[in-house]
């Protein structure tokens, strides 16, 4: 994984998506324009105000250091502290700490070099820290509240406006720097260990000791967290500290984490679950945003895409089946190597939720599957076509009207999975769902989609293959799926004898009928018996209902089953929705579809 | 002296070192991990076991569970201090030092391990490998071990037994499969700096071949 995540950083290099080895982007808003000798001549604004009126322009600039409480400075760009030694406290003595740690810093990086922008930048922090001439120009410049505004954010040198950070020369300096502070930094003060095999490349290289924070996962810190950190003792190894226990180089640790906190800030590459309990990134060998693009929208079908579903629906069934794809700028081949990362956020560590590694193509097969396993009919009013996971995962929990109510966290991952990768539907899906219907006596598509996923993709007998289908079966003779059926039909029974009934048999005996029918539905024959004798002034409906029941009664036999177990309740349940779905139909005459057309007629033909 | 043992079990966690705070396995099974189980049936100091190679005879799948994981670790001078004083109590409470932590483990395993062993220096003159092999054979055959061979952690046991078979396993998938660089062992030549060693891991047809890792000096 930790390779894959290089091998993209030198791919986003090299489409100058990500910064280079040694340089990060930075919020810089001031340029501070220096002479030959190091005096202040002029200041800069950078960039736009930003809603709360901060200047904001990210600059790449020479990797910034991790400062936890430590003095640690940093080349060429800095806040005020370091550059001017002023603080919010104005001119304290720690500012004055920090700008003899950048001068040092400097003194070190150019100690070498007769270049002329290299001295003059010298010559700037040999000098005394000219905090009274800045502060005089900004004030004169972009008025009083400016300085204030101005303290703690970050400065870069410029000659004639041009930031340093862009010069060929220095950026030479820095690079010979950085990567020769590799063994400074590797050894973190302690006694220093030799080359160790690095775990990404199988070289012999310098360990880093730390790794960058990784930033933008939601929920997790906003400062950064770490992906591969090591703290407590029990998960060191053999008297490793920290991340000698995963040796890697500066570089390649600087690479990976780098290409996290890329992808992380890029909506394409990214997407939220349930509100940050799951990021999950995706991307491609290519590192092209066009393919993770496709592949969010059609693994989770929400609404808010731009594209139909029906484009959606045909994008991914050519790609699974072989076939590149032109979509928007990009061609899109279902060869391609393609990555999906699942991230849990932990406050300060992040853990690792899933990782797939898979051509592009197959991946897309698996959604597909996903589709045809949930694909089931669905009322009029529901014009999609597939159901969203956001939806799917709404049936797991309690709804309240205006209020969306967030699913389990492992719910939640583990349906991601089983889109992406294929694999069973979790159990505790399964489980969420049952648990809401028995609390809401009701199926509806996305309920009745779960239960034939599940049981399509782990075969049990109690709801078989015969019942798992995307319509009715009418010649099923499974008896749960028929007292399903059953019930429906009593249900539809009541409401035309009742027409407006307030309390019906399903909120009333749903629940039982389906876990002990033997116990509902002697009573639920006699109130339709009853019913029935209500419809005398309609004898075409009444009939129609008779031989219904009839029909159905004839398949489950003498006597009703005493208990049906989890799966049997899911063929029931089946049951129930298609038969529903039926009588829904029957009242929809209108609908287009031919198939229902010819429902409405044989319904219209009993009555 | 080659021997072939079957292994089994329902979950296994070979950690990733670089994912250790919240466990993440490699793929198949490493041979460190390989020769751990071995040891656990038999060892002596005048042998040396050596991988050759491990068929991956089962899928590879990943489940996800949560463990309770204590944080520290006891040292040795805590030990002895409390033996010397008995009132002295620096034991580690696992209820108060308890963590949660992810791991991200593999499900349903299944290996053939291939293994030979060398005979080392600390051999006494009435050791050979015979009497090696045919006690391993024995102890294996029993089902005896020294202490429970596992998978990866202690808390995912490793069913074993000789693979009885005349042909060799077969692994799980046909074609080549690249998994990057895997631990190989740690290198205990230093015993003031014991360095891991890492190995490009391929599977070949679901086989994973061992003998000659490229172990960068």
């Amino acid at each position: 994984m930790i390779e894959a995540l290089i091998r993209l950083y030198e791919q986003l290099v090299k489409q100058g998506k990500a910064p280079k080895y040694g340089y990060g982007q930075e919020n810089v808003p001031f340029g501070l324009d220096i002479d030959a000798q190091g005096r202040v001549s002029d200041v800069h604004q950078f960039g736009e105000t930003t809603k709360n009126g901060k200047y904001r322009y990210m600059l790449e600039v020479p990797a910034h250091a991790i400062r936890t409480a430590g003095v640690k400075a940093n080349f060429l760009c800095d806040n005020s502290a370091y550059m001017f030694a002023v603080d919010t406290d104005g001119a304290s003595a720690k500012a004055r700490k920090r700008f003899d740690a950048a001068a040092q810093l400097h003194e070190e990086i150019l100690k070498t070099s007769d270049d002329l922008d290299a001295r003059a930048v010298a010559n700037f922090f040999a000098a005394e820290p000219q905090g009274s001439q800045i502060e005089q120009l900004i004030t004169e410049k972009f008025g009083d509240t400016a300085w204030k505004n101005a303290l703690s954010a970050n400065f870069v040198l410029c000659i004639d406006g041009k930031p340093l950070s862009t010069s060929s020369v220095l950026q030479e300096l820095w690079d010979t720097y950085f990567s020769g502070n590799d063994s400074i930094d590797a050894s973190g003060g302690k006694k220093a260990p030799d080359t160790m095999q690095s775990i990404v490349s199988g070289r012999q290289v310098l360990p880093a000791a730390t790794h960058p924070n990784i930033r933008g996962v939601q929920g997790a810190q906003s400062s950064g967290a770490a992906l591969i950190s090591f703290n407590a003792p029990a998960y060191l190894s053999y008297g490793k500290e920290q991340d000698l226990n995963a040796p890697m180089s500066k570089y390649e640790a600087f690479a990976y984490t780098t290409a996290l906190n890329t992808l992380l800030k890029d909506e394409q590459y990214r997407r939220v679950i349930n509100k940050g309990s799951l990021t999950i990134l995706c991307w491609s060998e290519s590192a092209e945003p066009e393919y993770p693009r496709v592949m969010f929208t059609a693994s989770t079908m929400s609404s808010d895409a731009d594209v139909s579903q029906e484009k959606v629906i045909s994008i991914v069934k050519a790609l699974s089946q072989g076939h590149p794809v032109d979509y928007e700028d990009a061609k899109l081949k279902p060869t391609e190597p393609f990555y999906v990362l699942g991230l849990a956020p932990n406050a300060a560590r992040l853990s690792v939720s899933f990782f797939y590694k898979d051509t592009f193509g197959h991946l897309l097969s698996n959604v597909n599957q996903h589709y045809e396993d949930t694909a089931i009919e669905r009322p009029g009013f529901d014009k999609h076509e597939v159901v969203s996971v956001r939806s799917l995962l709404q049936q797991t929990v309690v709804q309240r009207p205006g209020k969306y109510v967030e699913a389990l966290d492992k719910v939640a991952a583990d349906l991601m999975q089983s889109i992406l990768a294929g694999k069973r539907y979790s159990a505790s899906l399964l489980d969420k769902v049952e648990i809401r219907i028995r609390a809401e006596h009701e199926i509806n598509r996305a309920k009745a989609a779960i239960i034939k996923a599940f049981y399509l993709r782990s075969p049990n007998s109690g709801c078989p293959k015969e019942v798992l289908q995307m319509t009715i079966n009418k010649d099923s003779t499974n008896i749960p799926y028929s007292m399903g059926r059953l019930f429906a039909v009593y249900e539809g029974l009541q409401s035309a004898a009742n027409p407006g009934i307030n309390t019906t048999i399903r909120d009333r005996y749903f629940t039982n009928a389906c876990r002990m029918p033997a116990v509902v539905f002697p009573l639920l024959v006699d109130l339709g018996t009853k019913h029935l004798g209500k419809l005398k002034t309609k004898p075409g409906l009444a009939t129609y209902y008779n031989q219904q029941i009839a029909d159905l009664m004839s398949r489950i036999g003498e006597q009703f089953p005493s208990r049906l177990t989890l799966a049997e309740q899911g063929s029931f349940q089946l049951g129930y929705y298609f038969q529903t779905q039926e009588r829904y139909k029957k009242t929809n005459k209108d609908n287009a579809a031919t198939d229902q057309m010819v429902a409405a007629e044989e319904g219209a033909n009993n009555e | 002296m080659p021997v072939k043992l079957e292994v089994w079990g329902d979950y296994a966690l070979f950690t990733r070192p670089e994912m250790k705070a919240e466990r993440v396995s490699y793929d198949v099974m490493t041979p460190s991990a390989a020769r751990g189980i071995l040891e656990a049936i038999f060892w002596h100091p005048g042998m040396r076991w050596c991988i050759d190679s491990i068929t991956v005879m089962n899928p590879i799948r990943f489940t996800n569970v949560r463990r309770n994981e204590v944080k520290s670790v006891i040292s040795g001078r805590n030990i002895r201090d409390m033996m010397e004083n008995p009132a002295k109590d620096s034991a580690i409470y696992t209820s108060q030092d308890i963590q949660q932590r992810a791991s991200m483990v593999l499900r349903d395993v299944r290996y053939v391990i291939e293994a030979h062993f060398e005979m080392t220096k600390n051999q006494s003159p009435e050791d050979n490998p015979a009497k090696f092999l045919s006690m391993f054979n024995r102890r294996a055959e029993k089902g005896q071990y020294y202490h429970h061979p596992y998978f990866g952690t202690r808390e995912f046991p490793v069913n074993f037994q000789l693979w009885s078979g005349e042909v060799s396993p077969i692994g799980f998938e046909e074609g080549e499969r690249d998994l990057g660089y895997m631990l190989y062992d740690m290198d205990f030549s230093d015993a003031t700096n014991i360095k891991p060693l890492f190995f490009r891991a391929k599977l070949n047809s679901g086989v994973l071949d061992t003998t000659a890792p490229e172990v960068f000096a």
